[in-house]
C-alpha cells in the first residue's frame, strides 16, 4: 500500500489537501487585502481611537482575569477527582463535564435570567468561566490519568511532601494540558458573541457583530476585525512559546497503575464545598432557569410554529457540515499520517491556524468574497457549509489522525497478500478501522455546529431559522419563555457528544483536546 | 521486619514476613511473579502500609501498630522496575532533584561526581530522560536516589528491562556503587541469576510467604524444599530410600546430611552429575544409563538418560565428546544428594 500510494495516489491526495487549505487561507487573506485597500490612514483612524482602546481593555481584561481562573479552578476539580478518596468523585467527575453541553450564550441567558442585574466584566468572567473550565478540566483529567504513578513515588522517596511532588512533578507534567485548554477557552473568550451580548459586556467581537449589523460590511468592522485576528495570533504565538519545547514521553513501559488517592482528612469538607459550588454554579444555575422557563410556557411554548423546522434544519446542517468536514479531513489526515513532509505539516497547520481565528472573522471573510466574486454563493446554506468546514476542520483532522495511525501498516499488506488490489485493501482493512474516530470527529463537528451562533447569524440565508438563531431571536428580545424550549433542544442534542468526550478522557486514547 | 502481612480487600498478599537485613549488606528478595515481593517493597519504601507487623530502620519504627512515617521522611532510596525518571527533567535536574537547598550550590559538581559514580559520562546531564537507553536510565535513577545519601536502598527489578549482555554489565556496576557507598540494599527480582550473583543474603519468596533466607551457596547447595531448588536452579531428581547418612536411587549409594529415614526424594543439581562412557567406567559407583537424545548447546551438550527405575533425566556434558543415541554410558554423582521427605 505505502509504495502503491506513494507512487500514484500523493498527487491526488495533495491536490485535495491543498484544496481544502487553499480555502483556509481566505479569512487571513481578507484581513490583509482589506487593511491594504483600506489605506494606512482611514486605518489608522478606525484602529487608534478611544472606543477600540475601551474594547481592548474590555477584551484582554476578560482573557487575562477567565483564563487563569479556568485553568486553576479546571485543575483544581481534576485533582479533587481523579487523586483523592472523596466520596462520590465519579458523580462530579461527570457532573463537571455538563458545561460543555451547555452552550456559553445558553449558559448566560440562564444567568442574566436568574440574575437580570448582572452585567460588565466581571459577569462576563463569571459567565465564561463557567462555561469554559471544563476544557481545561477535560485534558487534566486525561493527562493525570496517564501520568505513570512511579515517577511520584520516585520523588516521595527522594525526600519531598506531597505538596512538593504535586507542585515539581505532577504539575510540570500537566503543563500541555493546561497550556493547551488555556489556548482554546482564550480563541473562544476572543470569538464569543452571544454570551457577551446579553450581559450588556462589549468585546471586539460583540462590537464587530453591531458594526457589522449597523453599516453592514463597513470599513470599521473590517478594521475591528483585523485587531481581533492579531490578538488571536498573539494567543496562538503565546501559547507556542508556553509549551516550550519539552517533551512529556512516558519513559519505559512500566504498567500503568492507577495513581494511590490521597485522603483529604480535614480539607475533605473544603473540597466538597469546592465542587459543590461549582458544579451548582456552572450547571445547576443554567438548567434551573432553563427549566423554570420551560415549566412557566408550559405545553404553549412547545407549539412554536419554527420549532421542529429550526430543529430539523440545525440537526440538517450539523450533518451535512459533519460529513463534508470528515472527508475533507480525510486526505489532510492521511497526507499527515502516512506521507509526512513539510507541505504535508503547513497544508495541516493552516486549517488550525485558520479555526484559531473568530468564525466571526471568517464568516466576514466569505460574506465579502462571495458579494465581490461570486455573488451565486451569497446567501446560500452551501457558503454556511463552507465557514463551519473551516470553523470545525481540526476536530476532525486531529481524531482521523490519531485514527489512521492506530492501524497497521501490516494490517493492509496483509490483506493485499491475501489477493485484495491495494485500494480496495486500503477500503476494506484502513477505513474500517478508522471508522470509529471518523466518527468521533464528526460528533464533535456536529456539537460545535449545533452550538454556533455568530457566523450563522452572519451568513444564513434568509428564512434561516437554527436552534441557536431561534433562541437567539428571543432571549435577544427577553422573552425568555419563548427561547427555553429551543435551548432545551440544543442541550439534549450537545448532551451525548459531551458523553463521548467524558468517555474519552478516561480512556487512554489520546486526542480529547479537540474543541 | 516482624510479622509483616498485607492484604488488599480479601486477598492476602503477604504474610508474617519476618526478614532481617544486616546493615551495610546487601539482600535478594526473589519470587515469581504475583509473589508479593513488589508490595515487600512498597511496603518498605512507605507508599503502602502493612496491615500487621512492624518494620524497623535502626532502631527507628518506620510502619506498625499507630506508626506510618510517610515515605518522604523514611530516608530509603527506592529505584523503579524502569526507573520513573522525571520525564519534564534533564537527566541533571533529576539527578539534583532530592538534594537539600543548600547543596545546590555546587549542584553540577555533585550531580558530575553522582553520575560518575554509577559510570555514566557527566555530559549526559544535559540530556532528556528519553535520550537516553534502559540501561543509562536505570543508572540515572540510581544516581538520584544515591544523591540522598540514603541508609538503605530498594531496588525493584532494576535490571529486568534490559537485554542480557547490559544486565550483568549494569548489575556489577550498581552492586559495586553501593558497596563502596556502604548502603544497606534490597533488591527484588523473579531472575535466578539475579538473586544469586548479587547479594550477601538471599530470601525466597512464595505466596506471600518467606520459604527460605540465607546465603545464596546455602539456598543453592542446601535448599529447604522442592520448590525453593527448583526456583534456584535446574534440578535432578529421584525416588530414593534413606538411610542415617545414605541415600539409596537409580544413582546408586549417595551420601546425604539430613537425618531422614525411609522413603523420600533425593535432588542433585546437574552439574553434580558426571557421565563417563561405559568402556573407560570403574563400575565401583555410579549406574549404567541409555543415551536417548542429544541436544547440541554449543559449549556443552545436553544429553537426555534413560536409567532404569527412573524416568529419562537432562544432563549437560562438555561438547568434544561424541555421544549417539543407544549409547551405554556410566553416571556418576559428586557431592552430598540433598532430601527431601517423599510427597
Amino acid at each position: 500500500m505505502l509504495t502503491r500510494l506513494r507512487r500514484r495516489s500523493p498527487g491526488a491526495i495533495i491536490a485535495m489537501a491543498a484544496g481544502v487549505s487553499l480555502l483556509g487561507l481566505v479569512p487571513i487573506g481578507y484581513v490583509v487585502v482589506t487593511a491594504i485597500l483600506t489605506g494606512a490612514p482611514t486605518l489608522t483612524a478606525l484602529v487608534f481611537r478611544a472606543r477600540v482602546g475601551e474594547l481592548l481593555a474590555n477584551t484582554a481584561g476578560l482573557v487575562l482575569i477567565t483564563v487563569p481562573l479556568c485553568a486553576i479552578v479546571g485543575v483544581t476539580a481534576a485533582w479533587l477527582v481523579e487523586r483523592t478518596r472523596l466520596a462520590g468523585s465519579r458523580a462530579f467527575a461527570i457532573l463537571l463535564v455538563v458545561p460543555l453541553a451547555i452552550p456559553a450564550f445558553v449558559n448566560s441567558y440562564g444567568w442574566v435570567s436568574a440574575v437580570p442585574s448582572l452585567n460588565g466584566l466581571w459577569s462576563g468572567v463569571l459567565v465564561a468561566g463557567l462555561s469554559y473550565f471544563p476544557l481545561v478540566y477535560l485534558p487534566t483529567v486525561a493527562a493525570l490519568r496517564r501520568l505513570d504513578p512511579a515517577v511520584e513515588e520516585s520523588a516521595r522517596s527522594l525526600g519531598v511532601a506531597p505538596l512538593g511532588v504535586f507542585l515539581r512533578v505532577v504539575l510540570p507534567q500537566l503543563r500541555l494540558p493546561i497550556v493547551g485548554g488555556s489556548l482554546i477557552i482564550g480563541l473562544h473568550l476572543l470569538s464569543e458573541y452571544g454570551a457577551f451580548a446579553l450581559i450588556r459586556f462589549d468585546t471586539f467581537t460583540t462590537a464587530i457583530v453591531d458594526q457589522f449589523r449597523s453599516t453592514f460590511n463597513g470599513p470599521a468592522a473590517n478594521a475591528l476585525a483585523g485587531v481581533l485576528v492579531l490578538c488571536c495570533l498573539f494567543l496562538l504565538v503565546g501559547e507556542s512559546s508556553a509549551r516550550g519545547t519539552a517533551r512529556y514521553a512516558r519513559i519505559g513501559a512500566g504498567s500503568a497503575r492507577p495513581a494511590e488517592r490521597s485522603r483529604l482528612g480535614a480539607w475533605s469538607p473544603a473540597a466538597y464545598l469546592f465542587l459543590t459550588v461549582l458544579v451548582l454554579l456552572a450547571v445547576a444555575v443554567p438548567l434551573t432557569s432553563v427549566g423554570r422557563w420551560l415549566a412557566s410556557g408550559g405545553i404553549a411554548a412547545w407549539s412554536d410554529r419554527y420549532l421542529l423546522s429550526a430543529l430539523g434544519q440545525t440537526v440538517g446542517y450539523g450533518l451535512v457540515g459533519a460529513v463534508v468536514t470528515c472527508l475533507l479531513a480525510f486526505p489532510i489526515a492521511l497526507l499527515a499520517v502516512r506521507f509526512p513532509s513539510r507541505v504535508a505539516r503547513i497544508l495541516e497547520s493552516i486549517n488550525y491556524v485558520t479555526s484559531s481565528l473568530p468564525g466571526l472573522v471568517t464568516a466576514l471573510a466569505f460574506v465579502t468574497v462571495a458579494i465581490r466574486l461570486v455573488p451565486v454563493l451569497y446567501q446560500t446554506a452551501a457558503l454556511v457549509i463552507v465557514v463551519y468546514l473551516l470553523m470545525f476542520l481540526p476536530r476532525a483532522i486531529v481524531n482521523l489522525r490519531s485514527g489512521l495511525a492506530q492501524v497497521p501498516l501490516g494490517l493492509e499488506e496483509a490483506a493485499r497478500s491475501l489477493g485484495r488490489a491495494p485500494i480496495l485493501a486500503f477500503f476494506t482493512v484502513t477505513l474500517r478501522f478508522v471508522m470509529p474516530s471518523a466518527l468521533a470527529g464528526a460528533a464533535l463537528v456536529f456539537l460545535g455546529i449545533v452550538t454556533e451562533l455568530t457566523s450563522t447569524l452572519l451568513l444564513a440565508p434568509n428564512g434561516t431559522r437554527t436552534l441557536a438563531i431561534q433562541f437567539w431571536s428571543r432571549a435577544n428580545d427577553i422573552d425568555y419563555v419563548g427561547a427555553a424550549p429551543y435551548a432545551s433542544l440544543m442541550i439534549l442534542l450537545s448532551l451525548p457528544v459531551t458523553y463521548l468526550l467524558f468517555a474519552r478522557s478516561r480512556s487512554k486514547s489520546t486526542a480529547v483536546n479537540s474543541l | 521486619m516482624r510479622g509483616i502481612g498485607k492484604s488488599f480487600g480479601t486477598t492476602s498478599v503477604l504474610e508474617s514476613i519476618d526478614l532481617t537485613v544486616p546493615a551495610g549488606s546487601k539482600t535478594v528478595i526473589v519470587g515469581s511473579s504475583g509473589s508479593g515481593k513488589t508490595t515487600l517493597l512498597r511496603l518498605l519504601s512507605g507508599f503502602d502500609l502493612p496491615n500487621a507487623g512492624t518494620i524497623r530502620i535502626g532502631s527507628q519504627i518506620v510502619a506498625g501498630p499507630g506508626v506510618a512515617v510517610p515515605a518522604h521522611r523514611r530516608g530509603i532510596g527506592h529505584v523503579a522496575q524502569d526507573g520513573a525518571l522525571f520525564p519534564h527533567l534533564t537527566v541533571g535536574q533529576n539527578v539534583a532533584f532530592g538534594l537539600d537547598r543548600h547543596e545546590r550550590g555546587d549542584r553540577t559538581a555533585v550531580v558530575a561526581g553522582l553520575l560518575e559514580l554509577v559510570s555514566l559520562d557527566p555530559s549526559l546531564a544535559s540530556r532528556r530522560p528519553d535520550e537516553l537507553s534502559g540501561g543509562q536510565q536505570q543508572r540515572v535513577a540510581l544516581a538520584r536516589a544515591l544523591a540522598r545519601k540514603p541508609a538503605v536502598m530498594l531496588l525493584d527489578e532494576p535490571f529486568s528491562a534490559l537485554d542480557t549482555g547490559l544486565r550483568a554489565a549494569t548489575r556489577e556496576l550498581v552492586a559495586a556503587a553501593l558497596s563502596s557507598a556502604g548502603i544497606t540494599t534490597l533488591l527484588v527480582t523473579h531472575d535466578r541469576e539475579e538473586a544469586l550473583t548479587f547479594g550477601d543474603q538471599v530470601a525466597v519468596l512464595r505466596d506471600g510467604r518467606l520459604a527460605q533466607v540465607g546465603t545464596p551457596v546455602t539456598l543453592y547447595s542446601a535448599p529447604t524444599d522442592l520448590a525453593t531448588a527448583r526456583f534456584l536452579g535446574d534440578v535432578v531428581v529421584f525416588p530414593a530410600e534413606a538411610s542415617g547418612g545414605r541415600v539409596q536411587c537409580a544413582l546408586g549409594l549417595v551420601a546425604q546430611s539430613s537425618t531422614l529415614v525411609g522413603s523420600c526424594v533425593a535432588l542433585f543439581r546437574p552439574e553434580q552429575l558426571v557421565v563417563e562412557t561405559a568402556e573407560s567406567g570403574t563400575t565401583a559407583a555410579g549406574c549404567v544409563a541409555r543415551v536417548l537424545a542429544i541436544e547440541f548447546q554449543g559449549a556443552s551438550q545436553l544429553l537426555t538418560l534413560e536409567l532404569a527405575g527412573a524416568h529419562p533425566i537432562d544432563v549437560p556434558v562438555a561438547s568434544g565428546a561424541t555421544y549417539r543415541p543407544g549409547d551405554q554410558v556410566v553416571l556418576r554423582s559428586l557431592g552430598d544428594a540433598v532430601v527431601f521427605a517423599a510427597g
